[in-house]
């Protein structure tokens, strides 16, 4: 069992009304300490469903969230506790900000737990630098920073509760792919250093690919496969199914396997491409 | 949590009503409102009553919605309904008397009117206006019923456009409102702990990204507009074009007839009036 589990998970929007809508049927996953997660799906699939559901902001209609083995319905469970352990960055966090500057912005999680402020001051420092923040911008009023520096802010604003598993709604959309790139690495270095899970959600499978240990595809609120990325890439027949695609270079790399190039399976990233390429280029010339 | 809060709640339909032109609603409501006050005494109110069930049962919306428009305003209904009953006085003798407590006849007539009146009031403006017509519908019958002010420089096109913005734009803040709240309660945030003030200090977090998300939206629209050449009133044509049809013109043919009929009740000799 993972530290953060949900079991046979059912989730209706409006219920008993006309605008009754199922989001989720049945969701079982279990998210393994210390790696990270992606969640992956077309839009609609039920991702930020399963992102709010996680801490506590959603109710599901049936089933349970285990935090650590724990229903966090529970009514000995304090849901105020459950946020701070388990901190959620929303879809363009950057709207949530507010303070007169970023420090203070970065420091209103942990201000709300309660800490002294020698370790507040450490936190937003460390978080600032994990989200790549640089730390004279922290006396900047959020306001005047530019797009991505305001996604970076607020991503530090979750990081600095240090929360055991942190939950991440598509942190890199609408940015440019240096941006992109800067943000998902600093989140997997957050995740090397602390030691603390990560969940991920994205519809982008070079993404995922690329940053996650485990995927979970989802697909009309339920679960479509689940496992490592390779085992879950292998499956690309129900992947494609669900209307979402392979990354581009797996997808080179099976065509060119199909015509007869002996290149192994498995490539997933332009990295390991790249690598397959060039190992593929040398053994022709020996030859 | 804030999406239960429902403005302007129009059911959409096809009913005879939901097919009047906004423009005789707007107008036939007005006229109701002063019927619905010139009604005085039990034949004139029985006349009305029917006309209001009618209206009811034209707009094909469910008694339970309409009943659900009069249940916030019971409390004036049952206050207004004391005060006539014990501060009327009557000729004659008490019906009723406890101490300085003395309750007339005409007390019990007065309050009973006035109770119709407010449920007549309240149903007959919601069923022909809030809830079959559109927002976007009723806005722009006022901008053509207002329109002659514009020759006292009444800036009348402005006004009904910044009203369908605004309307527009209801849903849309709720919904940024439900954002936020969640984004700041995800970090720790309690919004409802403690007394008024700290109350009140809880919500700037949620107070000022929902200033600053809805200026930015105005800019943005202003721009987009901009970019499509609007420039107010001068020369715009409109999409649906009002026009009056046989419906309409049956419709305010019966709404006279009703008229004529309720003040000719009027006149008949009852001794169960209003004073």
């Amino acid at each position: 069992m993972g530290i953060l589990t949900l079991e046979n998970v059912s989730y209706v929007y409006s219920p008993s009304t006309p605008f009754e809508k199922e989001a989720l049927h049945d969701v079982n996953i279990d998210f393994t300490e210390g790696k990270i997660t992606g969640i992956i799906g077309h839009t609609g699939s039920g991702k930020s469903t399963v992102a709010q559901l996680l801490n506590g902001l959603l109710k599901p209609a049936s089933g349970k969230v285990l935090l650590d083995g724990c229903d966090i319905f529970d009514p000995s469970v304090k849901l105020s506790d459950v946020r701070f352990r388990v901190g959620l960055v929303f879809q363009y966090p950057e709207y949530q900000l507010f303070e007169e500057t970023v420090f203070r912005d970065i420091a209103f999680g942990p201000t709300n737990m309660g800490l002294d402020e020698a370790e507040i001051k450490r936190r937003v420092i460390e978080s600032a630098r994990f989200a790549g923040l640089d730390e004279e911008l922290l006396g900047r009023s959020p306001f005047e920073l530019s797009g991505g520096q305001k996604r970076r802010a607020a991503i530090a604003g979750v990081m600095a509760m240090e929360p055991e598993v942190i939950v991440l709604d598509e942190p890199a959309a609408g940015l440019d792919p240096r941006g992109r790139d800067e943000i998902l690495s600093g989140i997997r270095r957050y995740r090397d250093e602390k030691g603390n899970t990560v969940i991920l959600i994205s519809h982008s499978m070079e993404d995922m690919a690329l940053y996650s240990d485990e995927l979970v595809v989802m697909s009309r609120g339920t679960v479509l496969v689940s496992g490592t990325v390779d085992e879950v890439f292998r499956q690309s027949a129900l992947i494609e199914e669900s209307g979402l695609t392979l990354p581009q270079i797996t997808r080179v790399f099976d065509r060119l396997r199909a015509d007869g190039v002996n290149i192994r399976d498995g490539v997933y990233t332009v990295e390991d491409g790249y690598r397959e390429m060039l190992s593929l280029l040398k053994g022709n010339t020996n030859a | 949590m804030l999406k239960d809060i429902t403005l302007g709640q129009f059911f959409p339909g096809s009913s005879p009503i939901h097919r009047l032109d906004p423009r005789v609603k707007l107008v036939l409501v007005v006229l109701l409102v002063v019927l619905i006050f010139s009604a005085k005494n039990i034949f004139a109110f029985s006349f009305l009553v029917l006309g209001v069930i009618s209206l009811v049962l034209l707009s094909q919306i469910s008694v339970k919605v309409v009943l659900k428009a009069i249940r916030p305003i019971l409390i004036l209904m049952l206050f207004t309904a004391i005060i006539n009953l014990f501060w009327t006085k009557g000729t004659g003798d008490p019906i009723f008397a406890l101490g300085f407590i003395k309750v007339w006849r005409e007390g019990l007539v007065n309050a009973l009117f006035m109770v119709l009146r407010i449920v007549s009031l309240v149903t007959g403006t919601s069923i022909l206006l809030t809830y079959t017509t559109s927002p976007i519908a009723l806005t722009d019958a006022l901008e053509r019923l207002l329109k002659p002010l514009k020759v006292i420089k009444v800036p009348v096109h402005e006004f009904a456009m910044m009203m369908t913005i605004a309307l527009r734009f209801i849903p849309t803040l709720l919904e940024e409102t439900d954002k936020i709240i969640n984004a700041q309660k995800a970090r720790g945030a309690s919004l409802d702990k403690g007394n008024l003030i700290d109350k009140v200090k809880a919500f700037v977090p949620v107070l000022i990204p929902l200033f600053i998300s809805a200026f930015r939206r105005a800019d943005e629209l202003a721009c987009a507009m901009e970019c499509r050449c609007y420039r107010g009133d001068e020369g715009r044509t409109r999409m649906k074009v009002l026009k009056m049809g046989e419906i309409d013109y049956l419709s305010i043919v019966v709404f006279l007839v009703f008229t004529a009929v309720l003040f000719f009740l009027n006149t008949l000799p009852t001794s169960i009036s209003v004073r």
